[in-house]
């Protein structure tokens, strides 16, 4: 690495594309500086970038489209960028389409845990991330979506220990991913399923998916009953840090808001 | 070469931020408006244009450039960037926004045209008005010269003569010899021909809607007596409030040597009666035959 100096001024420029809305050539700025300084001039950049401006960027590359940021993102910086994944969800939205919402999110995590062959980069990833709240509720929301399956596994974990299980009736796309998480990081498996499953204490009672038919009253009291999607979405969406924009700056007069039409 | 310079003249939010960019220290001034102008930009947006597209938040940001500007104009500052941007900061650039939307409002307020409708009063209508005035005359581009504050003196000009109209028209209507005129359709141009034209018979008495019949006998009476044109009209005048009579001695001496001339001439009572109602009476005349 040559000259650490410019890192600072690629990282203002990224961010200023990015904040622009032009992701492609952010992306661009970023492949550039890989070929100039090497990968990890790459990862010191979206190290420095704003986890908000890093969340943007990268939720531009789902799925289909590959992108280095996604490929060099230190797990670190990826974990807290995914505090804002959900920034631009609307109640309306989460309301009205919570499947787009949901398979967006699962296009972005197994798009960054998925990117790579290295195991020793998915468990960091897989650690890091669900190390924080947010990134645990995340994670619950894909789960949420196979409760079934979810339950199935979890059982079977519990009693076979996670790395000779995964043998499930259902082949739904999250099910390799809640593998990762129990075999890569066992405290992390937990917390996830005590978000989905608030009210499950182990031992005592069963996890059970919520009924459609609304019976949970029959025997509810042995079993843990699942949040729902909509309800994690919710969660997901109330744990996006807020600068909290009313601060008054010094000298600033109130705002008169609607009332500027009066 | 100041009128040249007052000819392209860009608008006066642009001239104050020149000002302020220009003075000393001007960080913390400079943030604060910038965030007030943010602020107003998104509000315009929402109401007017389109938060969630680039075109819209544009279309808000020229609209708020020019309706900040409006508000700047019509606070009797000098033409100084200087004096705007005092003016500017110390208000906050809300309540200069507030000021030109007021104006806005109290334009679309005056009426448009002298013909009056029930549908004036419908209150979807007068939203549409303030939002197409609002587009018309508070829409400034930073990088050209900007003519909506000229564009608004002249339409309050011009719409406050109207006004002056409708309530001359409204008080002829109310003196009928009749009886008031009931109705809320009027056509305001009309209502002070009718009562211009009757007046010449001088007695007196003040028409403000009239019938075939009346005008026939108007015109064979005019005929046959020659009344004082004059006096008849001074009657009038006398009885009119004084900030009617401008608007009254404007139309006598636009028909003097027109419709009046045509009444007291040779020409046949029903070309004359078909002038009247084509061009003068309109609405106003009661259809009683054909």
């Amino acid at each position: 690495m040559a000259d650490n100096t410019n890192f600072p001024a690629i990282s203002r420029q990224v961010t200023e594309l990015v904040l622009a809305g032009s992701s492609d050539h952010a992306e661009e700025a970023i492949s550039d500086t890989a070929e100039q300084f090497g990968d990890l001039a790459v990862v010191a950049v979206l190290d420095t970038l704003e986890p908000q401006v890093a969340a943007m960027h990268l939720s531009a590359f789902d799925g289909g489209k590959l992108s280095l940021a996604t490929l060099l993102i230190s797990p670190k910086a990826w974990a807290e960028s995914l505090a804002y994944f959900a920034a631009i969800w609307s109640e309306d939205m989460i309301e009205d389409e919570p499947e787009v919402l949901t398979e967006s999110l699962f296009a972005h995590v197994h798009g960054v845990i998925f990117s790579s062959d290295d195991a020793g980069r998915r468990a960091a990833l897989i650690h890091e991330a669900l190390s924080t709240d947010w990134g645990t509720t995340a994670f619950a929301v894909l789960f949420s979506t196979a409760t079934g399956e979810i339950i199935e596994l979890a059982n079977d974990i519990h009693s076979r220990g996670a790395l000779s299980s995964g043998q499930t009736t259902s082949d739904h796309d999250v099910i390799p991913l809640a593998l990762e998480i129990a075999r890569s990081d066992s405290d992390a498996w937990d917390r996830v399923l005590f978000e989905i499953f608030p009210d499950w204490q182990p031992g005592e009672s069963q996890l059970r998916a919520r009924s459609e038919e609304g019976d949970d009253e029959e025997d509810g009291h042995d079993y843990a009953l699942a949040r729902t999607t909509h309800d994690l979405l919710l969660r997901l969406r109330r744990q996006v840090p807020s600068k909290s924009v009313g601060t008054p700056k010094k000298g600033a007069r109130p705002s008169l808001g609607e009332d500027i039409f009066a | 070469m100041q009128l040249a310079h007052l000819d392209t003249r860009p608008p006066h939010l642009v001239q104050a931020i020149e000002a302020l960019a220009r003075r000393v220290d001007n960080r913390e001034a400079a943030q604060i408006l910038l965030d007030e102008l943010s602020g107003i930009n998104v509000l315009v947006a929402r109401k007017f244009t389109n938060e969630r597209t680039a075109d819209g938040l544009l279309d808000a940001f020229y609209l708020t450039m020019g309706c900040i500007s409006l508000g700047i104009s019509q606070a009797n500052l000098p033409e100084d960037g200087d004096a705007q941007l005092s003016f500017l900061l110390h208000h906050g650039a809300e309540y200069v926004f507030q000021m030109g939307f007021r104006h806005i409002k109290d334009l679309s307020a005056l009426p448009y045209t002298a013909f009056v409708t029930d549908f004036d009063n419908d209150p979807h209508k007068q939203q549409l008005d303030i939002k197409l005035l609002f587009a018309q005359i508070c829409r400034a581009d930073p990088a050209t010269a900007w003519t909506g504050d000229r564009i608004y003196n002249h339409e309050l000009l011009d719409r406050k003569n109207i006004q002056a109209i409708i309530d001359c028209a409204k008080w002829l209507r109310k003196k009928h010899y009749a009886g008031p005129v009931r109705g809320v359709d009027m056509d305001a141009y009309a209502v002070i021909a009718i009562a211009v034209i009757f007046a010449i018979a001088g007695e007196g008495r003040i028409v403000a809607r009239t019938g075939q019949e009346e005008l026939e006998s108007l015109i064979r009476l005019a005929r046959a007596t020659r009344p004082d044109i004059d006096a008849g009209w001074n009657e009038l005048l006398n009885q009119a409030p004084p900030e009617y009579q401008p608007i009254l001695r404007e139309r006598m001496d636009e028909y003097r040597n027109t419709i009046i001339k045509k009444i007291l001439s040779k020409a046949s009572v029903k070309s004359v009666l078909i002038e009247i109602q084509k061009n003068f009476a309109g609405d106003e005349q009661n259809i009683d035959y054909q």
